[in-house]
């Protein structure tokens, strides 16, 4: 029985390793992560907002890489030193985002009927308002702080996996197993939560692994409008938003933070397509 | 649970136990329509399915596809509710049962389904699986693992097998493995939907004698749910014969297989092909198919498919005929008899 | 070649490459079939029945490969056929009745246009007409033709129809149509009937084999149901493992099997006109990644010998019968013979 098990680590190994855009996407994801993790130990990490305005506006060099912005910092250092922020923000955003769209779609759809309706009712309307203005809504009614800038986000976010997750669990409602365990006698919260969920989240998982993505974007976005964290949180949407007034003078202010903004969203769009690959059982046949 | 478990079989005129009893059951499934989902008509299921299951016996409900006779098993299962009828699990009627007693039903009756592999849920072992049921009932602890091992090598696996996922498993084993979830709770009442229909014909017959030695063994009672008239033959005692959901024929089984009087059945018995050259004595090929089940049956069922059809069979529903205490029938033909 | 043979299939070994490794499908098929002849090819899952038929039409998938054999069909070797020349016997010389119709109909065309594209494309008659509309005609007509001659109620409403609003048997009944109306030399239906209620199964085949015997058409029939093929086929080859271990007329092979394993699946047998012990066969099918050395039936016979498990049996003919088994090989088992 052991044999079996590494067999099908084997088989996940070999479904992983064959598909050369997942490895890439998994590289860029890991790089992320240690930037994140370990990027203030590799870059002076105090005082990023100590002023240098004699070398403000540098062009890339050897000694200043990606160049410096308008008060003279270093963007390369700025860049590692927002990575924990971008990548905290994100990850809590979905993870949190998960956690109440799972527990409240799957519950809603198992139980059916006029909650199930309602329910789907507020969803909808969610849906209707631009996500972006609601967000922004929150912002300026909560403040403006890189948590609040999550709390809004994962308030627009939510529904749109407790939409999915509804789908997924009337979906596996109807399957054979689910009667089976019914017939048997089980009851109602162990079906749900020991049966149909850890069937039904698989493509959520993967939806999550690609949204991480999704939500950078969102939240660069807004504090790219000046609705996010304070000037001394190099988040990569403020950078992005410091180099706006400079775009024909110094260009690179604006280019690196958004290519790290872009380049972390591929790669977990890249991990996410092949996640999907990987866990969908019709391939594992 | 005292009072439910002290409760006795009741006995019928002829001294036999009667386990389970079906009165008129009906199953009719809405056709949800139009911008508002109303029903716009029904797809007649069931319309009439009674019968008497006696203690310790295996009864075959047979039928072609469209006959009811698989919603007749998931209503027994308590899976679906009947739209009319009654079912009497041991007297007691299934259909007002408090949830507690649901319960206690529950242990006592136990579906197979025909697909093993769908019926099992893809992401948890079969120890697992197993396992749950008896903690859920509380039935077989402390040594939950032990009696799962126990049960295993009863239906012919190995405790090797606890550690697999339904994917790892063979047709044969995971039919297997489904029986042994469903014996683990000591029931005493089995409903078998197609249990060998997946299977190749050399596990077919693993299959079959393992129920029946299981049968032997713990006196379980079988309700057989099945096209496969040869299968019928070889383990069933008595024969419930489904046209259109309504029962058309019953009657012990050799009985049945000697002489059938529903022309309904005989047309059944003699389409079968039959594994001997030259068999074929005379083969009553039947014509026509059976017509969609959103239009209700008015009469016989058979009327319009009958090679005897009479004006009467158009009109009236026929009655129902004894040909001996243990063989009924209906049709019109043996009225005129 | 003899004249009356249509097709000759001789060690075909095909294997298909995955990631648990070579599956071995097949492994030295041989069989002929005769023209007019009604051939039944009987197996469990995994013997390879179906591959067989559709290395015929030479429809495997991509990741499988003929390691070697032949296929001659009419007197031309199919297997070293150009694709474009291949395309020509397929669907017009081969054809073919499937299990599931719904792989074989498509689901957005009503049946007049789906018989119409089959009768454009390969019908040569109907291809020499050069009047639009008098090809409008004669292919309307022979739809007509045959849905009739296939017994199919209401012909006029049913080429306006749909597959979904079908029945299964009339489904089987438009595939029977759509097989027969070119005229085909072969048809390979694989498990035609399995689908189908008993009723209806029985009327499916009684037209399959009168249609067949008015055409002349040869027919390879695909199944696991021996009961099918005692009523359908005059000869009959029993699949195990990617080999055809026993051939022969369906009166001798079932009145008197003679490898194990035929005679395995006789006594297996539940049978709906007599009471009859059933026994099983032990074990299961092998695996076809890793077969078993020697004879593949040996770990589950229970006339097994020494030789069984290290050599391959011979292909022996026994008084017009083939079988492939020890047994009956007078040099390799000293001449005990059952």
């Amino acid at each position: 029985m052991r044999e079996l098990r590494i067999r099908e680590l084997k088989y996940t190994f070999h479904l992983f390793f064959s598909n050369k855009l997942v490895v890439i996407g998994t590289a860029i994801v890991l790089f992320y992560i240690f930037l994140a993790v370990f990027g203030r130990l590799i870059v002076d990490a105090g005082e990023p907002y100590k002023l240098d305005l004699k070398n403000a506006l540098k062009p890339p060099s050897f000694e200043h890489f990606f160049g410096t912005d308008d008060l003279g910092r270093d963007i390369l250092r700025l860049i590692v030193l927002g990575a924990g922020y971008d990548m905290a923000v994100s990850i809590f955003v979905v993870a949190v985002s998960i956690a109440i769209g799972t527990v409240l779609g799957a519950v809603s759809a198992y139980l059916g009927g006029k909650f199930d309706e309602a329910f789907m009712r507020l969803v909808d309307i969610l849906f209707a308002f631009p996500g972006l203005l609601f967000a922004m809504a929150i912002q300026m009614i909560l403040g403006k702080s890189l948590f609040n800038l999550a709390i809004a986000l994962i308030a627009v976010w939510w529904a749109g996996y407790a939409r999915l997750m509804r789908g997924q669990v009337l979906a596996e409602k109807g399957k054979l197993y689910v009667r089976a365990a019914k017939s048997l006698g089980l009851p109602g919260y162990r079906i749900l939560f020991r049966h149909i969920l850890p069937n039904a989240i698989y493509p959520l998982l993967v939806s999550a692994t690609m949204d991480i993505g999704g939500v950078m974007l969102s939240a660069a976005g807004l504090s790219f409008i000046g609705l996010g964290p304070t000037p001394f949180e190099p988040e990569w949407g403020s950078l992005v938003n410091r180099g706006a007034p400079f775009l024909f003078v110094a260009p690179w202010i604006m280019f690196f933070p958004g290519l790290m903004i872009l380049l972390a969203s591929l790669g977990f769009n890249l991990v996410g397509d092949g996640l999907r690959d990987i866990l969908d059982p019709r391939l594992r046949r | 649970m005292g009072a439910v478990s002290t409760m006795r079989a009741e006995k019928t005129e002829t001294g036999d136990d009667v386990l389970v009893r079906v009165e008129g059951l009906r199953k009719w499934f809405p056709i949800l329509g139009g911008v508002f989902q109303r029903t716009v008509g029904y797809i007649y299921a069931v319309e009439d399915a009674t019968f008497n299951i006696k203690n310790a016996e295996t009864l075959a409900l047979v039928g072609e596809s469209g006959s009811g006779k698989t919603t007749v098993g998931l209503m027994l299962a308590k899976l679906e509710h009947p739209t009319a009828g009654k079912i009497f699990y041991r007297n007691r009627d299934v259909g007002k049962l408090s949830s507690s007693e649901t319960r206690w039903y529950r242990k006592r009756v136990q579906m197979v389904f025909q697909d093993p592999y769908a019926s099992l849920n893809p992401r948890m072992l079969i120890k697992d699986t197993i396992i749950e049921v008896m903690k859920v009932h509380r039935v077989g602890g402390p040594n939950y693992y032990d009696r799962a091992v126990e049960l295993m090598t009863r239906v012919g696996l190995s405790e090797e097998h606890l550690y697999r996922y339904p994917h790892e498993l063979s047709g044969g084993q995971r039919q297997r493995a489904v029986l042994a979830r469903a014996l683990c709770v000591n029931p005493e009442f089995i409903i078998l939907d197609e249990p060998t229909a997946s299977l190749d014909v050399s596990v077919q017959a693993q299959v079959l004698d393992l129920l029946k030695s299981l049968q032997d063994e713990f006196r379980y009672t079988y309700l057989l749910i099945t096209h496969n008239l040869a299968v019928v033959r070889y383990i069933s005692d008595r024969t419930v014969v489904m046209y259109r959901g309504i029962w058309v024929e019953s009657s012990p089984t050799r009985e049945l297989f000697g002489r059938a009087e529903h022309p309904y059945t005989q047309a059944l018995l003699s389409s079968v092909p039959i594994p001997e050259p030259r068999s074929n004595v005379e083969k009553q090929l039947l014509k026509g198919e059976p017509p969609n089940p959103t239009e209700r049956v008015k009469a016989c069922p058979f009327a319009d498919r009958c090679p005897y059809v009479m004006p009467v069979c158009n009109e009236k529903t026929p009655p129902v005929t004894q040909i001996n205490d243990s063989h009924q029938v209906r049709c019109w033909l043996t009225v005129k008899k | 070649m003899v004249l009356s043979r249509i097709l000759e299939v001789a060690d075909l070994k095909v294997e298909f490459r995955t990631y648990r490794g070579v599956v071995k499908a097949l492994n030295g098929v041989s069989f002929n079939v005769d023209k007019g002849e009604v051939f039944g090819l009987a197996g469990e899952t995994g013997s390879g029945k179906s591959v067989t038929g559709l290395a015929i039409q030479r429809l495997l998938p991509g990741n499988a490969v003929i390691v070697e054999g032949r296929i001659v069909f009419d007197g031309r070797d199919l297997l070293s056929l150009k694709e474009d020349e291949m395309n020509k016997i397929r669907g017009k010389e081969i054809t073919a009745v499937f299990q599931d119709p719904h792989t074989y109909l498509n689901p957005v065309f009503t049946m007049r246009e789906q018989f119409r594209d089959i009768l454009l494309t390969n019908d040569r008659e109907i291809a020499s007409i050069k009047d639009k509309r008098e090809i409008e005609k004669a292919v309307h007509d022979r739809i007509i033709q045959m849905l009739t001659e296939v017994q199919m109620p209401a012909p006029e409403r049913v080429i306006k129809m749909y597959p979904h609003e079908l029945s299964g048997g009339m489904k089987q009944r438009m595939m029977l149509a759509m097989a027969f109306s070119l005229r085909p030399k072969l048809i390979i239906a694989d498990e035609p009937t399995t689908a189908l209620d008993v009723t209806i199964q029985a009327q499916v085949l009684e037209l399959m084999k009168s249609l067949q015997k008015k055409y002349g058409t040869s027919v390879i029939l695909i199944t696991h149901d021996l009961g099918v093929i005692a009523e359908t086929c005059s000869r009959i080859g029993v699949m195990y493992a990617g080999r055809i271990v026993e051939t022969g007329t369906v009166d001798s092979v079932y009145s008197e099997p003679l490898h194990p394993y035929t005679q395995g699946l006789m006594r297996a047998l539940p049978r709906a006109d007599k009471d009859l012990k059933v026994e099983s066969i032990g074990g299961s099918v092998p695996d076809l990644v890793d077969l078993p050395t020697g004879c593949p039936f040996h770990p589950r016979c229970s006339r097994a010998m020494e030789i069984c498990r290290k050599i391959n049996p011979r292909t022996l003919n026994i008084d017009g019968r083939i079988v492939e088994c020890h047994l009956y090989d007078g040099e390799t088992s000293r001449g005990r013979v059952a």
